[in-house]
């Protein structure tokens, strides 16, 4: 969830861009997720698209998303290249849970059990 | 036009009629949004998110008929201009059931692309951080259910023609009218594809993850009214051929106009009980707010 507050000192721009960088690094928003594009996202937030779409480039130069042409913009990957693998894995893990329809909470536990196994 | 055809259009026409009337009662527009909410598992907000999805909901339910009372209108002056003759009524009929399917749709999706509501200026915008998709909206027994109906349909339809065409000899006399179904699937399709397409990449300030939740829900139901009309009216086109080809053949051919009938009511039965256990209203909810979804189980 973002969230901007046009009456803040701190800039839109920041306020965007401290969010997306606090949630990559928490794992809250996970390497190959995709977000919205820069259109809707200012559309969602009442702010301008050079705003959204500044804060994109600035998060791509710093490694924390990167743009795969007209498929749009992905968090990249974070740490060391072993970590990078395990986040990609649990990323296509976590796609095909949710294809399938099955719960979080069973996914989760499974995981759990074939770490242990 | 005849009598059967202006019965069919007038009984459609009330039916809109009382909907939209029922939603100048301020009882009935509460009652009707209380109902939205726990359709797709939200509990009523408070204070002035209340109005504003009361309003929204009201919208949603008025631009459905609306648009359907509209294609009604238009669909009849031009059959009333053109005249129907007898031999032309089963034709005219699905002309007549198709337009409004396609107006109820194009009601819905018009309805939520100009809906501007939002949190007011200077307030604190809230939104997604992850992209959505359609999958996200539309649970896959629809959506893909939409997508089969009616491409099975334009394949059955397109034998049928060449069969008709071959042969004269047939007896497939009621395939004009199956054709018409066929053409109002196919277009009911494209219009849900570029209607989603447009909607999705259509953003709308929310003043707080309570409207954020309930645009979701908003949005996730006029998906759900776009995609109604290519599965309803895919389905109702396979039965017609079915039907066709079971009467106008015997032998071999009226055996498998049978099996495609039987083969069509069973999956539509199937299907029923599926959308019944599993609830496609509540699909989005499940898939955007998995945590809410889970503390609705009890709530509701």
């Amino acid at each position: 969830m973002l969230a901007v507050d046009p009456k803040s000192p701190v800039p839109p721009f920041e306020q965007l861009r401290l969010q997306f960088v606090e949630q990559v690094r928490s794992g809250e928003l996970a390497a190959g997720a995709k977000l919205p594009t820069v259109r809707r996202l200012a559309d969602d937030l009442g702010l301008a698209p050079n705003t959204v779409a500044r804060c994109y480039r600035e998060l791509e130069r710093d490694g924390f998303i990167e743009t795969r042409g007209r498929n749009g913009s992905f968090v990249s990957a974070q740490g060391d290249a072993a970590e990078q693998q395990a986040q990609v894995a649990a990323r296509t893990y976590a796609d095909r849970v949710r294809q399938l329809g099955v719960s979080p909470d069973d996914a989760l536990a499974w995981v759990t059990a074939a770490l242990r196994g | 036009m005849t009598p059967g055809l202006w019965f069919m259009a007038t009984a459609a026409a009330l039916v809109a009629t009382v909907l939209l009337l029922l939603h100048l009662i301020p009882a009935y527009r509460a009652y009707s949004a209380r109902r939205f909410g726990r359709a797709v598992w939200l509990a009523m907000p408070t204070g002035e998110l209340l109005a504003s999805v009361e309003r929204r909901v009201v919208r949603r339910d008025v631009a459905g008929p609306l648009g359907g009372l509209f294609a009604l209108a238009i669909i009849v002056a031009g059959l009333s201009a053109v005249g129907v003759s007898p031999d032309d009524d089963f034709a005219a009929t699905w002309v007549l059931v198709g337009g409004f399917f396609v107006g109820i749709a194009v009601g819905s999706a018009a309805n939520a692309l100009t809906d501007r509501s939002g949190p007011p200026a200077g307030a604190v915008n809230y939104a997604r951080a992850e992209a959505v998709r359609l999958s996200d909206y539309v649970a896959p027994i629809e959506r893909q259910g939409a997508r089969g109906v009616v491409v099975a349909s334009v394949v059955v339809g397109g034998i049928l023609s060449v069969l008709s065409a071959t042969d004269d000899q047939t007896g497939l006399t009621g395939l004009s009218g199956a054709l018409v179904v066929v053409a109002f699937g196919v277009v009911a399709l494209v219009l849900f594809e570029l209607g989603a397409r447009r909607l999705l990449a259509r953003g709308r300030p929310a003043g707080s993850p309570t409207e954020l939740a309930w645009d979701d829900a908003l949005r996730s139901s006029s998906l759900r009214d776009l995609v109604t009309a290519p599965l309803a009216l895919g389905f109702y086109s396979l039965l017609v051929l079915g039907g066709e080809l079971a009467n106008g053949y015997t032998g071999q051919a009226a055996t498998a106009g049978m099996a495609l009938l039987i083969g069509i009511v069973v999956v539509g039965f199937a299907a029923l009980v599926v959308t019944l256990i599993t609830r496609p209203q509540r699909y989005y909810l499940r898939r955007l707010w998995p945590e809410l979804a889970a503390t609705q189980d009890t709530a509701f």
